[in-house]
């Protein structure tokens, strides 16, 4: 089932024409012409649509809220920072298909009220603004955008903003501080953006993929979309798949289905014929899944309940000959690198864990460390400021203790190593 | 709205809107915090508040959770403190634990709360971060390492000062704090970030390693050195004031400072203290002597040259640094041991041009409202007044309405601190104040914006009518070189706001034909009744510190305490009751007069009492020869000023540090100073040098045991300083008039006394206005077709804090300042160095570039000997005084 | 200091276009700051300082974005950027080995610039190409699944681009 990659391989993909060709813009009309905002609200909320961005937070209750908010001018941003580790599936939206994006991101202004949008793309992704700017002037020049849309007397004006490097301009409240022109750091919540947002109004944050969702689901009905996949998430997922896979890429499946097909059947199996040793299912932020787990359902919940999270979508996967303690430690030194910096436990808690893994990987680390490890990362997780340091820790703990073997090699050999040298104590 | 919650156990009801964490402070349960600030936006970034709260599952931090109905929360668990412990292993594993050698050991929250709630062994056994570090500032160092990025000095510079000098750069571990571009820090040294770090990341330079916190005892004082009169804390040891530190629970200024009361303090103990007596010998040399010769000296000069001619043949001028006490004694001294009304103060020049046209047009003479009400303004006019320089902490709470939404309006003539950040700032050449007055008043009349029924009570409404006829308001807005809708919107807002004050400074008072501006803005004023109420007053401001002192203790040629005219017979028959003496029925001279009449033979005695007149006075050359003609010159000072030099006794007084007493600062407010240290060498108080020169002479009525026994008899003399002490006076003193009954609810917080005057409005029969003239540009004459303005910068408090040395490292020497424009006409390059010519005098300057001027405006600092300003002032041309605005022209050297 | 006539006529309206997008001014901040830096190389005191006036906020400001997002630098660089991504996908995929390959063939360290001024070296977190890992950037241009062979030859091309 194809909703969100139906243009990947059509010649001229990303220009409105091809677009329009496929039932392109016929949302928007219709969202102007016949429904109400709370038409369109209520249709999103029994898609059940979640957004993709990571947290999977319905998107239907979060318009609501913004447009209960009666403080105007709202807004929309569009969360296209995409910057998890092993994420490039928003790339695929905003290159092959930036109207879906846009129509959406319109409704959405609609729906809540908001009469500006911003699209907030990682600056590392220069083709993909000015892909999103064409199909902006595009849309405009046929009044699918910009003041008094299609003689509705609905205006809506959406502005492409790039990022310039901060991973943690992902997390939409670092974004808004982004946007308003400051180091993008994440702000204390509540008050939440749908109520204090980008210049303290109200603000509605959402994921590309979550917002390409919009047009299909107003075109085919909320009880189209929520049939799809499984009950508790509905809709097709685009899972980025890389690593040691024959074909990495983007794939769009439905909600659920389970790793071992991702990998296997579509993403073509792993390199080499070698065999599966782990994957990361959503990213660096995401604690590692072993071939133990390969049935999981690639889904919110049921990642949730084996311990580690869907994320955005984004599948690591590490074949037998994998080192999973440096992958952690690669995993830990873009962590630290990201932090913002903001609070204690993240700024210095990932830079002492780093020092660790370090250690242990040349040979100088301890059985003790592991115990140090786990409990220096608890520390940063149940205190850190936002999901960042929250999350930074899953390599190390998932990896200590599904792969605690390949530590202990690591600090086994550095002892004896140590011993041969006459420098153990 | 109240809400109950439970902290630990303990049932509370807080306000709904307040933290958790201020919610437990109220139970006296301690949370411990780094990032927290109450002055400060919450940032919750250091995560040492944590607590545990029912039915939340991360632990919380309390300085960012709002408290809620029935809320249950933990601040003692094994959890809570398991975070606790981990915090501070996080923030000591880049620390570097030099706590020997850091200038905060002992008032470091890092060192207390590690004590309190760490442990001694770490547990990180890796590489610290070291960061290399650069000197940021002459005053202010920064040690990087030590640096826990809790972000209060970078909040507090944008937040509270404005300034937003400071900034965190880089991000992660390798965040830093820092200047722009981490070079030199460019900011008003209000030391907000020193004290405001917990840790020593940020401290002050001027006391590095000198002495350990708590060696140090500390005492609550005035500073000196302004109006606005903050309190602030002397810290000393054996006799050396080591530092200045804030107190946030007194005082006009909450705890904050500005850089003059911060690192001025160098003074005190300064090693070029006049610390003896010194008394002229036969071969001409000032030589040291003991207080009963210099004494015995200065009474017998003095009684003689009085004896020849009842005293009109010797004056005093007192500086109006010193205390109530002393500016009383002082005059009380001249008038009764001498009987001369020869007295006055520097800030006479002020008051007596602001004073009568506020006593005539609504029978005050002081601020009419307090500068707490500047806080909570809708809206302020500031005309012809560098708040920030004049009275900085008055300027903070300017900053802090407009970060409030107040909408501030400067007519200046270039640009301040404030401007920035204020509204609209109408740059206008000293002289076209009166013009945007005049247009306000235009559109306020026009579009009919004024209260129909005040205007009925008003009389002369038709007189100003018509005197704003003639020009319309594009020519006045074409003429002022700003937008006619400046003006127009200016005039909305003022006509339209809840609470709108108006603040006017020296260059609207001094300026030739000053009163009329203060008449025009008077009108304005009465016109949409922004008098007499909350947030609406009138604030003229003047930095010299207790000038309101020297004006309610008479020390004045014409004014007796309690501004009662000397030429009046009751008034000095109540005076003369008091002192068992007669006192002179015609009024003195003042200042400028006794100068005059020193150079013309007819004064033969003076006595300065902190006033070194080469710098205060215009004409140094011509002082000088006053000051040689003069048969006797007594001089009471800290420092061998030049004015001390030409003395014939020099008699060396302490500095406020050294004394107790009372002032009286811009908002009427007398406050309590108290003693820190004992005179340095063999200086005293001058209240003590006053009244043993009264006993030397033989005069039991000057004796005086101590300054509360010459408060009491102020108190029993002068009306509204009626029941005054320092008891009463208590740690926020007292804002005069005040009853009775403020006087005996010593305990009672907050406000004291009248916080504005005309609480039932403008006396009826007052209720009139002036016509507003025509207005004429500062050119005066061809010869001088410049404007000057004699000014006062940030960081000098009049030529007195010449002596300090940390104040001379941030700006040590004047410079003459001037739009680019200007000096590209004049063909002037930055750095050459020119002459400046006024009508009476010249002197030479390096140029300074600043785009802040108008073109044909120029500004120099008054405070330094290498351009000593008062060469350039014009004593006297058709009456006018020109002092802090001169003509001028400027001639390459 | 001057910043007076530091950017053409056209080179300023560009940026008053620019900033003619947002209401909020501070808001173009990032904006701004990447159109000088690609104008000028890199955001040195001068651009800062005009950008900051510019949008009237305070100096440290800039300061602080600028040194806060990866993608700017206060300090010049060379004509071409090669960023290398360091991540894991693209680690497995023989960064490393990339790394070793263009630190030998230009001569310099990771963060350094040659002599020529033409290239520096940079490593990036994730890039968003980890399909193609391994993948390093130039420019603004995306070369994904390089191999240390093929550098020499991607090196040419920007060698004679200028
Ligand atoms: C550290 C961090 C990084 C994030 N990065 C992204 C991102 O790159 N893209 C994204 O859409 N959401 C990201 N998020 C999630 C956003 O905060 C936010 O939940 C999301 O944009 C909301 O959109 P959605 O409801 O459509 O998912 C991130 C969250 C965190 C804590
Ligand atoms: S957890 Fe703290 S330091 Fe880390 S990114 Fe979030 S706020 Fe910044
Ligand atoms: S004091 Fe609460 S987080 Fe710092």
């Amino acid at each position: 089932m194809k909703i969100l990659t139906r243009n990947v391989g059509q010649p001229n993909p990303a220009h409105i024409d091809s677009y329009l060709v496929n039932e392109g813009y016929m949302a928007l009309p219709r969202v102007l012409r016949e429904m109400s905002p709370e038409d369109v609200i209520d249709e999103i909320k029994i898609s059940r649509l979640r957004g993709r961005g990571g947290a999977g937070f319905p998107a239907g209750m979060k318009w609501d809220f913004a447009s209960r908010d009666r403080r105007t001018p709202k807004h929309i941003i569009c969360n296209a920072d995409e910057g998890e580790p092993g994420t490039f599936k928003d790339r695929v939206i905003i290159e092959y298909d930036p109207h879906a994006l846009l129509e959406g991101m319109a409704i959405a202004g609609y729906a809540v009220g908001a009469t500006r949008g911003f699209i907030y793309i990682r600056g590392e992704y220069p083709e993909g603004a000015r892909i999103l700017e064409r199909a902006i002037r595009q849309a405009e020049a046929r009044s699918f955008l910009g003041r008094n849309i299609l003689n509705s007397g609905f205006d809506f004006v959406i502005t492409v903003h790039r990022g310039a490097g901060a991973y943690i301009c992902g997390e939409e409240t670092a974004l808004i501080e982004s946007l308003e022109g400051k180091r993008g750091q994440s702000r204390i919540r509540p008050p939440f953006p749908v109520n204090v947002g980008y210049r303290n109004l109200p603000t509605v944050v959402n994921n590309v993929e979550t917002l390409a969702n919009v047009a299909p689901i107003i075109l085919r009905g909320g009880s189209w979309y929520a049939g799809i996949g499984i009950a508790e998430c509905p809709g097709t997922k685009l899972f980025s798949i890389s690593g040691n896979v024959e074909k990495p890429g983007v794939y769009e499946l439905p909600m659920g289905v389970p790793l071992r097909e991702l990998i296997f059947e579509h993403a073509g199996g792993i390199t080499g014929g070698r065999n599966f040793k782990a994957a990361f299912p959503g990213g660096a932020s995401s604690g590692c899944l072993d071939a133990s787990e390969l049935d999981v359902r690639m889904d919110f919940n049921s990642l949730a309940a084996a311990g580690t999270m869907l994320g955005s979508g984004a599948v690591v996967v590490l074949d037998e000959t994998a080192d999973m303690v440096k992958a952690a430690c690669v995993f830990t030194r873009f962590f630290e690198h990201e932090s913002c910096g903001k609070c204690t436990p993240c700024r210095e808690g990932v830079y002492w864990v780093r020092q660790i893994m370090e250690n242990i990987l040349q040979g100088r680390g301890s059985e003790a460390d592991l115990d140090l490890l786990l409990d220096i990362c608890d520390s940063i997780r149940t205190t850190s400021f936002c999901g960042l340091g929250e999350a930074s820790v899953n390599p190390i703990v998932s990896t200590i203790k599904k792969f605690r073997d390949e530590y202990l090699a690591y600090i086994h050999a550095g002892s004896q190593e140590r011993t041969a040298l006459g420098e153990a104590s | 709205m109240m809400v109950r919650l439970t902290i630990d156990g303990k049932q509370v009801m807080v306000d709904g809107h307040i933290s958790v964490l201020d919610a437990a402070r109220k139970l006296g349960i301690h949370i411990p915090t780094f990032c927290h600030h109450p002055r400060l936006s919450e940032l919750g970034a250091c995560r040492m508040c944590l607590v545990e709260v029912q039915g939340m599952g991360k632990l919380q931090t309390a300085c960012t959770l709002a408290v809620n109905e029935g809320m249950e929360v933990r601040t003692a668990t094994p959890r809570v403190e398991k975070a606790r412990k981990n915090m501070l292993e996080f923030l000591l594993i880049n620390h570097p634990l030099e706590c020997t050698v850091c200038d905060a050991s002992g008032e470091c929250t890092l060192q207390d709360l590690a004590f309190k709630y760490g442990s001694a062994d770490t547990r990180f056994a890796g590489r610290k971060r070291v960061l290399r570090d650069n000197i940021i500032s002459p005053l202010i160092d920064r040690n990087l390492n030590r640096c826990i990025q809790c972000k209060r000095c970078v909040r507090i510079c944008d937040e509270v000062q404005g300034v937003t000098a400071l900034g965190m750069a880089h991000r992660g571990a390798s965040t830093v704090v820092g200047p722009f571009m981490d070079k030199a820090l460019d900011c008003e040294y209000c030391s907000h970030c020193i004290w405001s770090c917990p840790v020593g990341a940020i401290t002050s330079r001027a006391m590095k390693q000198k002495v350990r916190t708590w060696e140090m005892s500390k005492v609550e004082a005035i500073c000196p050195l302004c109006s606005v009169g903050c309190t602030l804390v002397y810290n000393h040891r054996d006799n050396k004031v080591f530092r200045v530190s804030h107190t946030e629970e007194v005082g006009v200024n909450y705890g904050s400072l500005c850089a003059k009361g911060y690192f001025g303090y160098d003074m005190i103990n300064h090693p070029d203290r006049v610390t003896t007596p010194l008394v002229r010998r036969k071969d001409g040399t000032l030589q040291p002597a003991s207080w009963e010769e210099a004494l015995e000296v200065v009474a017998t000069r003095l009684t003689q040259i009085a004896d020849d001619d009842g005293g009109t043949l010797l004056g005093g001028i007192a500086t109006d640094r010193i205390t109530n006490e002393e500016l009383y004694l002082f005059q009380k001294l001249m008038r009764s041991a001498f009987g001369s009304n020869n007295v006055d103060t520097p800030s006479g020049i002020w008051s007596r041009k602001v004073l009568p046209v506020l006593e005539e047009r609504l029978g005050v003479f002081a601020a009419t409202n307090s500068l707490d009400e500047l806080n909570y303004v809708d809206g302020l006019l500031i005309v012809g007044c560098d708040v920030t320089v004049a009275n900085p902490i008055t300027g903070l709470k300017v900053k802090r309405a407009i970060a409030r939404g107040a909408r501030v309006t400067e007519v200046y003539p270039g640009r301040t601190a404030l401007s920035r950040l204020a509204a609209r700032s109408l740059t206008v050449p000293v002289g076209l104040e009166l013009a945007v007055i005049k247009g306000m008043i235009k559109v306020i009349l026009q579009e009919n914006l004024a209260d129909p029924e005040l205007l009925k009570g008003l009389k002369g409404l038709s007189r100003l009518q018509e005197s704003v006829r003639e020009k319309d308001l594009a020519q006045i807005a074409a003429e002022c070189g700003i937008r006619q809708d400046e003006i127009v919107q200016v005039a909305r807002e003022f006509a339209g706001a809840k609470r709108f004050s108006v603040i006017f400074g020296e260059i609207a008072a001094l300026q030739p034909g000053g009163e009329k501006l203060i008449n025009a803005l008077l009108d304005l004023m009465m016109l949409t009744g922004r008098l007499g109420s909350e947030g609406n007053g009138l604030y003229p401001i003047l930095s010299a510190t207790n000038f309101q002192g020297a004006v309610d203790m008479g020390v004045d040629p014409s004014m007796l305490p309690g501004r009662q005219p000397v030429t009046s017979a009751q008034a000095r028959k109540k005076m003369e009751k008091a002192w068992g003496t007669p006192i002179p029925s015609k009024a003195g001279l003042d200042a400028l007069q006794m100068i005059q009449a020193a150079a013309d033979g007819k004064l033969r005695g003076l006595y300065l009492v902190g006033v070194n007149l080469f710098s205060t006075f215009p004409g140094g050359a011509r002082v000088k020869k006053a000051l040689d003609k003069l048969e006797f010159l007594v001089v009471q000072e800290l420092f061998l000023t030049e004015t001390a030099r030409l003395a014939d006794v020099v008699l060396p007084a302490g500095t406020l540090a050294e004394r107790n007493g009372t002032l009286t600062n811009v908002e009427r407010r007398i406050q309590r100073t108290r003693k820190a240290i004992d005179g340095v060498g063999q200086s005293m108080p001058d209240w003590k040098i006053f009244s043993d020169l009264g006993v030397t002479m033989g005069k039991p009525g000057l004796r005086y045991v101590n300054a509360a026994e010459i408060l009491d008899e102020v108190a029993a003399n002068v009306p509204y300083y009626s029941g005054v002490s320092y008891r009463i006076l208590a740690d926020n003193g007292l804002q005069w008039p005040f009853s009775k009954e403020d006087a005996r609810e010593v305990y009672h917080e907050g406000y004291l006394g009248t916080r504005h005057l005309l609480k039932d409005g403008v006396p009826k029969d007052k209720m009139a206005l002036a016509a507003v003239p025509e207005w004429t540009c500062t050119r005066t004459d061809s010869r001088h077709p410049m404007t000057l303005i004699l000014g006062e910068i940030l960081f000098h408090s009049g030529s007195f804090t010449r002596h300090s040395g940390s104040l001379n490292q941030l700006v040590g020497r004047a410079s003459l300042m001037m739009n680019p424009q200007t000096a590209f006409g004049l063909d002037l390059p930055e750095g050459s160095t020119v002459k400046v010519v006024s009508q009476k005098g010249q002197v030479t300057a390096p140029v300074e570039y600043s785009d802040d001027l108008v073109p044909g405006v120029l500004f120099m600092p008054r405070h330094f000997a290498d351009a000593p300003a008062s060469e350039l002032m014009v004593p006297d041309i058709q009456g006018e005084t020109q002092t802090a605005v001169v003509s001028v022209r400027v001639e390459k050297t | 200091m001057s910043v007076h006539g530091l950017f053409s006529d056209s080179e300023l309206k560009a940026m008053q276009q620019i900033a003619g997008r947002y209401e909020e001014p501070a808001s173009a901040i990032l904006p701004l700051l990447h159109f000088v830096q690609e104008a000028r190389g890199h955001l040195g005191e001068n651009e800062l300082v005009y950008v900051a006036d510019f949008l009237q906020v305070p100096h440290v400001r800039a300061y602080e974005v600028a040194t806060y997002y990866t993608m700017f630098t206060i300090k010049p660089r060379g004509r071409h950027v090669i960023q290398v991504c360091r991540n894991l996908s693209c680690t497995m995929g023989g960064a490393e080995q990339i790394l070793e390959r263009l630190t030998g063939e230009l001569g310099v360290g990771v963060g350094e610039t040659t002599a020529d001024g033409l290239f520096s070296i940079v490593e990036v977190e994730c890039i968003g190409a980890c399909d193609l890992a391994p993948a390093i950037m130039i420019d603004e241009e995306l070369h994904g699944r390089v191999a240390p062979e093929t550098l020499p030859e991607i090196l040419g091309a920007y060698r004679v681009k200028k």
